[in-house]
């Protein structure tokens, strides 16, 4: 069996019982990258060299017998807005385009020391804004089931490589659904966790409110198992909480019997794909069929999703990004006369397109005369929804909806429009405004052979009753 | 930037304002889940100056150089 076929819970008990060599594993990762790469462009950084030193360091503390490591040896990608001592972190951007970081995230630390094998750094939007992974400074990343479409984004890079068979899991990051929507796109698996469970320490900030790191596998049970390794309360991420428990990968097998699950179907209504609905009810069937009561359910103040949130990211994106002045790190201007032109010209060839965009939408939303009128409002408005959602789970355990209301479109399609690109996060961002955790697994196919996925979405801290019908879904397609 | 680009988008995000917020009360937001975090002011870093300077685009004698600003 090709290697890279294996799950990653499989491929840890391999070669933790020496059955297959972590070495190996690596290998077969770094011979699909160069395969594939010149074709997909899922990574920004490769670091071979490293890769095997760490693999090595795993299979020495295997051959000694005393590693229980659950990730040992498991080839995994990181988006690279997540740090790792001594591998570029770009964030996409020409603005970090040489940046170093001398300190790993604390999830990194945490998976490394279950012994997992950095294999480098995926591409991205730049600072996480976008949903194609075109507005990379270091050129789009193709989505490996047809090169002609985008993978999506902005975790568009760690999608591909999986779904390229370039690693076994991948790390994303999620402020409005750019780890859910690239999996749906690119037929994998992304959850992104409730606000809290994994510290954001390392993880270079687009809104500091909204977003988290989460896992990218090819089924269910290895992004719980991914998760099981980086939950947790940290010190250095003060947001971060201590939570019940981290017991993720038990819950998956457990089926759906009772598990009551609402579909909001304000969410696809409108404007929303006929094969994207077909899929999602087809879901709901198979839950039904599982034991789980499924009903349809309105839900207000949809239409106000991904205004409040546009208001909130960019406002939080605009403070965030403003330490990016071309002194202590990154990118600065050859030419200019004093610091304030230091400061203009950097940012101003520093930064592209999308990126500016936010931040002066950002700038302008918290600016004395329109704070009131559009940032506290889009805080009101967001406590309203919150309002809602917790409304809705205490009648469902889960809601079942799409990822996206349209499928995935042609490389170089969508850019010009940025409003309609707002527009169709209404599905993801619902759960970042709210803290949600939520999953995107993928189901169907459309006529044009692209994947479909399905989201499943939970109130906060219930990522078990998600798992569950995600694993249910999966077994099920 | 195109300015027509941004308006559309403030035209666009200007939809919230359709909601009526009168009765929303934001004060305990921020404080609505954990409450505060607090630990004990101890250094944990060590000395970290060279690897922070290390990735200034111009440093002097242990310091970051920026254009003269007096």
């Amino acid at each position: 069996m090709d290697i890279m076929k294996y799950t990653a819970t499989e491929l840890s008990e391999h070669i933790r019982a020496k059955d297959i060599s972590a070495v190996e594993v690596v290998e077969a990762a770094i011979r699909n990258i160069k395969k594939y790469e010149g074709n997909i462009n899922a990574f920004i950084t490769i670091d071979e060299e490293k890769a095997l030193e760490q693999v090595k360091r795993v299979q020495r503390l295997i051959e000694k017998g005393n590693f229980e490591g659950r990730l040992a040896g498991v080839p995994i990608a990181v988006k690279d807005n997540i740090c790792v001592a001594g591998l570029k972190n770009t964030c996409g951007s020409k603005m970090l385009y040489n940046f170093v970081p001398f300190y790993s995230a604390s999830v990194i630390d945490k998976l490394v020391a279950e012994g997992a094998v950095i294999i480098g750094k995926t591409n991205m939007d730049e600072f996480g804004m976008g949903s194609s992974t075109e507005t990379s400074f270091f050129g789009a990343t193709k989505n490996p089931i047809d090169t002609r479409y985008i993978p999506g984004g902005s975790s568009g890079g760690s999608a591909a490589a999986l779904a390229a068979g370039e690693c076994i899991c991948a790390l994303g990051s999620d402020t409005g659904g750019s780890i859910r929507q690239p999996a749906a796109f690119c037929g994998v698996t992304g959850l992104k966790p409730t606000y809290g469970t994994v510290s954001r320490y390392g993880l270079v900030a687009y809104a500091s409110s909204l977003e988290q790191i989460g896992p990218m596998a090819n089924n269910v049970k290895d992004c719980a198992l991914l998760l099981d390794c980086m939950a947790g309360r940290d010190e250095k991420d003060a947001t971060s909480v201590k939570r019940v428990s981290y017991s993720f990968e038990k819950c998956v097998d457990k089926g759906v019997k009772g598990i009551r699950v609402g579909i909001p179907v304000s969410y696809f209504e409108r404007e929303s794909d006929r094969e994207i609905r077909e899929d999602v009810l087809k879901a709901a069937e198979l839950l039904k069929e599982n034991g789980s009561v499924v009903e349809e359910f309105e839900m207000n103040l949809t239409d106000y999703l991904t205004p409040a949130y546009y208001i909130i990211a960019c406002a939080e994106a605009s403070s965030n990004l403003a330490r990016f002045d071309g002194v202590k790190y990154g990118y600065r201007a050859e030419n200019y006369n004093n610091l304030q032109s230091m400061y203009e010209n950097s940012r101003n060839s520093g930064f592209g397109e999308e990126v500016k965009r936010r931040i002066e939408l950002g700038s302008f939303v918290l600016s004395s005369g329109y704070y009131h009128e559009y940032y506290l409002k889009a805080m009101k408005v967001k406590k309203l929804i919150k309002q809602e959602f917790s409304k809705a789970f205490e009648k469902y355990d889960v809601l079942l909806m799409p990822v996206t209301p349209m499928q995935a479109k042609k490389l170089g399609e969508s850019l010009s429009d940025p409003v309609n690109i707002y527009r169709r996060d209404i599905c993801t961002v619902a759960a970042n405004l709210t803290g949600s955790p939520a999953i995107s697994v993928p189901f169907g196919k459309s006529s044009s052979g692209m994947p479909i996925g399905v989201q499943l979405m939970a109130d906060c801290f219930r990522e078990d009753n998600i798992l569950r019908a995600a694993h249910i879904i999966e077994k099920g397609r | 930037m195109s300015n027509s680009i941004l308006e559309e988008i403030i035209t666009y995000v200007n939809k919230i304002n359709e909601v009526d917020t009168t009765d929303v009360i934001l004060d305990e937001e921020c404080m609505d889940s954990m409450g505060n975090v607090f630990r004990e002011d101890i250094i944990t870093n060590g000395n970290v100056k060279e690897n922070i300077l290390s990735n200034a685009p111009e440093v002097r004698e242990g310091c970051f150089v920026v254009p003269k600003t007096v």
